[in-house]
């Protein structure tokens, strides 16, 4: 197949072209800045003509992009794209409905979600771990003895990479009126009880939403039809994610040695942690992953169902990971077998006390981890279901 | 053996009496509290003394638990049985309920948890039961005329909670305390099976609500109740309760052909249809037979167990769709003995399914039936309660 793809310098860009390559598929990779993602007139005319000379069997990127959508739906050719945000704003776009359009969604209540708003092919896929690429970065392999694969120098005992989201949008509000203020902090106190359930969604009555928007204005963007109930769910979701991400990793620190690498102020939000500073994606983190006794996943709350990239690369770097209850993670890994899982604070502190003292325990479960992401979700393995599914609705 | 049974008006009290007499047991009554409601503990613990002085008992025996009856028999050295079939019951928060001689039997499991540690040899986990024999009874002589008076789509039998909410009581608390408890009780409502007010309520929520709530209830004698226990159970469960059952009748009455049988007000729901009181012997068990979907909506004060009403309900031959708790799946087969629902919306839905599938419906309280039947009578109960006691 001959393939053109639109990178926007995302993460897993390499993967994904190298796996398609080496599947014995042309790729012709475009990049360009998009000022706006539902109009930019230039990009479109140009994506237009180069669609037009050349014969593409798809246009492929990672995240829904409005714009790639309305061209390839001009051209009347597939836009495959492949979701891994959560939320991602662009899916309320009008170009979502395009029948071109071939969506995958790595959260499955998302694409029941989408295909509620319409959405006519939208499919439910894992993220992929690139095993070729790690294993020879790493040294390892899914066929490697335990024994060969115990053989693991460690750097950090527990380790945590990603952000500590400080600046998000409920942090800086301006004035909100104390008995509506009260209602979300009870909202938020009770959604923080309980993993792997969008409770918040539910707990908003009209009235603290009609409060919450006069009191919050957002920039209204005609392209974009996304439901204010929804709007305020995430900016929750990103507080809830903020305090627990903090707080949790507060209370390992204080207890263990634990470090953070993150682009956000470690130093000054949670200073009994080692800040690690950021890391690359390709170069550092699985070696943080691989040399961590412990890595610890504490999810995104918008993210419902889905298994976050974090805990794929994980896995798929043969680290040891510890993750908060996620459906999804449950569903594909066995508890216990490769992976461990907490329910709430008090839980995780438990188990990474556990583990940090069983290591043959820890050691095993990881192997096991690592094999069965290698076994489920290689990169090639996904790209085919993507490529299967896509000749299947256009021949 | 000789079972003095003190009485104050509980509807499982007729049922347990035959089930000792079935099982060969003598049972005295007292009932003076069934009439008299202003008796007090003093000429309670006289009566009880009399009693026993002219008739020796082997133990005690009461629904609930009562502090006096657990001292009177601390003095005696007998044994006081008493099993909790409802939530909350603040009396348990007696100091009494560590005294040796009492053997506490509690429905619901989150409530064992919460009290054994107090008294762990003589406090016990057991779920209640049905008198299927007593309903059969009933159910085989009454008339077709009777049967047709009771017939209906949806029906729910029991307390709208509106006319015993403490909580509306609270004046001139702060916007924040309220708003809070506004949001932790609106989160509470989307969630079946786990109760998390208690850990949500920081002392100093606790403290303010007991100052704007005029006669917070405050246990009269030496007790371990704890104001956020209190405030958490007495007044945000029981309100939750009255928040969530409006809620499912409004959403079910709006939708399909539903009645209730209760004594509160529900002039706000105009679809609904009230029947008023239903008589718990003689007419209950008709309702439950004749109603196509039964509903059972917990109280939240229970958080874990099955209340009565479920085992009534399938002891009358009813189909039963109950809200989801945790102990279900321990004692019947959901799908099969009875079916949940685990929100609003899935209520609904289920309620179209299961109007629409005579069948199915038939199937599952016909199998519900049979399950309590052999399983979970009070005779079958009763039993295990002496076992545990007299062991």
């Amino acid at each position: 197949m001959n393939i053109l793809y639109y990178c926007w310098n995302e993460h897993s860009y390499h993967d994904m072209s190298e796996t398609l390559i080496e599947m014995g598929h042309q790729v012709v990779t475009i990049r360009y800045n998009l000022s706006d993602y539902f109009n930019d007139a230039i990009f479109e005319e140009q994506l237009y003509t180069l669609m037009k000379q050349n014969d593409f069997s798809f246009l492929f990127s990672f995240n829904f992009f409005p714009v790639l959508s309305k061209v390839a739906n001009d051209c009347q050719i597939p836009y495959v794209c492949w979701v891994y945000d959560c939320p991602h704003a662009t899916l309320y776009s009008k170009e979502l409905i395009n029948p071109y359009n071939f969506i995958f969604h790595f959260d499955r209540s998302m694409v029941q979600h989408c295909k509620n708003l319409g959405a006519k092919h939208i499919f439910h896929l894992p993220l992929a771990t690139n095993t070729k690429r790690l294993t020879e970065y790493l040294n390892i392999s899914p066929t490697m003895s335990t024994t060969a694969f115990a053989n693991v120098k460690y750097f950090h005992d527990i380790s945590f990479v990603g952000s500590l989201y400080e600046n998000c949008i409920y942090n800086g509000l301006y004035y909100m009126p104390i008995d509506t203020l009260g209602f979300l902090d009870g909202a938020i106190a009770a959604q923080k009880t309980i993993w792997g359930v969008n409770l918040i969604t539910s707990t908003i009555t009209n009235d603290v939403e009609q409060t919450f928007f006069r009191h919050v204005k957002f920039y209204n963007n005609k392209d974009l039809d996304y439901p204010t109930r929804e709007l305020m769910t995430n900016l929750l979701f990103a507080k809830i994610t903020s305090d627990e991400r903090i707080e949790y990793l507060k209370a390992l620190s204080l207890k263990y040695s634990c470090t953070v690498f993150s682009d956000s102020d470690v130093e000054k939000l949670c200073p009994s942690a080692a800040f690690g500073g950021y890391i690359d994606y390709q170069t550092t983190m699985p070696d943080v992953f691989r040399h961590s006794k412990i890595n610890l996943n504490i999810t995104l709350r918008s993210i419902t169902s889905g298994i976050p990239l974090r805990c794929i690369d994980i896995l798929g770097s043969g680290g040891f990971l510890l993750s908060n209850y996620q459906p999804e993670l449950n569903e594909f890994f066995s508890e216990g077998t490769d992976f461990v899982c907490y329910h709430s604070k008090e839980e995780m502190l438990q188990l990474a006390d556990y583990y940090l003292r069983h290591e043959e325990e820890r050691k095993k479960i990881a192997h096991n981890g690592y094999i069965h992401a290698c076994e489920q979700f290689p990169y090639n393995v996904q790209v085919q279901t993507i490529l299967d599914t896509v000749s299947y609705y256009y021949k | 053996m000789n079972i003095l049974f003190y009485r104050y008006g509980s509807i499982c009290e007729p049922d347990i009496i035959e089930a000792f007499k079935t099982l060969g047991h003598h049972v005295e009554e007292i009932c003076e509290e069934i009439t008299n409601k202003s008796l007090s503990s003093q000429e309670a613990i006289l009566i009880v003394n009399k009693h026993l002085q002219m008739y020796p008992a082997d133990c005690i025996f009461t629904i609930n638990f009562f502090p006096f009856l657990a001292e009177i028999c601390n003095i005696y050295h007998i044994r006081y049985l008493s099993w909790i079939v409802d939530a909350p019951v603040m009396e348990l928060y007696s100091t009494s309920i560590t005294r040796p001689w009492n053997r506490v039997f509690l429905f619901d499991y989150a409530l064992y948890q919460e009290f054994s540690p107090l008294s762990p040899d003589c406090i016990f986990h057991l779920p209640l039961a049905a008198n299927v024999r007593g309903k059969d009874t009933l159910l085989n002589t009454i008339s077709d005329s009777e049967r047709k008076k009771f017939a209906c789509q949806i029906s729910f039998v029991g307390s709208l909670y509106t006319e015993k909410c403490p909580y509306d009581k609270l004046t001139g608390a702060s916007p924040f305390l309220t708003g809070y408890l506004d949001g932790i009780m609106n989160a509470q409502m989307q969630v079946y099976g786990y109760y998390f007010i208690e850990e949500l309520l920081k002392d100093s929520m606790v403290e303010e609500f007991k100052n704007h709530l005029p006669g917070f209830y405050e246990y009269p004698a030496e007790s371990y109740l704890t104001d956020k226990i209190t405030m958490s159970q007495l007044y945000i469960g029981n309100k939750i309760t009255a928040l969530e059952r409006i809620e499912t009748m409004k959403r079910l009455s709006e939708h399909f052909d539903t009645t209730i049988y209760t004594g509160s007000d529900t002039s706000s729901l105009p679809k609904l249809k009230n029947k008023g009181f239903a008589k718990s012997l003689t007419e209950m068990p008709i309702i439950f037979h004749e109603s196509k979907i039964n509903l059972n909506t917990t109280s939240k004060p229970i958080r874990s167990g099955l209340p009565q009403r479920i085992w009534d309900i399938l002891g009358s031959g009813g189909f039963v769709l109950s809200n989801y708790q945790p102990e279900i799946p321990e004692l019947l087969e959901i799908g099969t003995h009875l079916v949940v629902y685990e929100s609003l919306d899935d209520l609904i839905e289920k309620c179209r399914y299961y109007l629409s599938h005579e069948k199915d419906r038939q199937e599952i309280a016909h199998c519900g039936y049979e399950e309590v039947k052999k399983h979970h009578t009070f005779e079958l109960r009763i039993e295990q309660l002496l076992k545990l006691a007299f062991q």
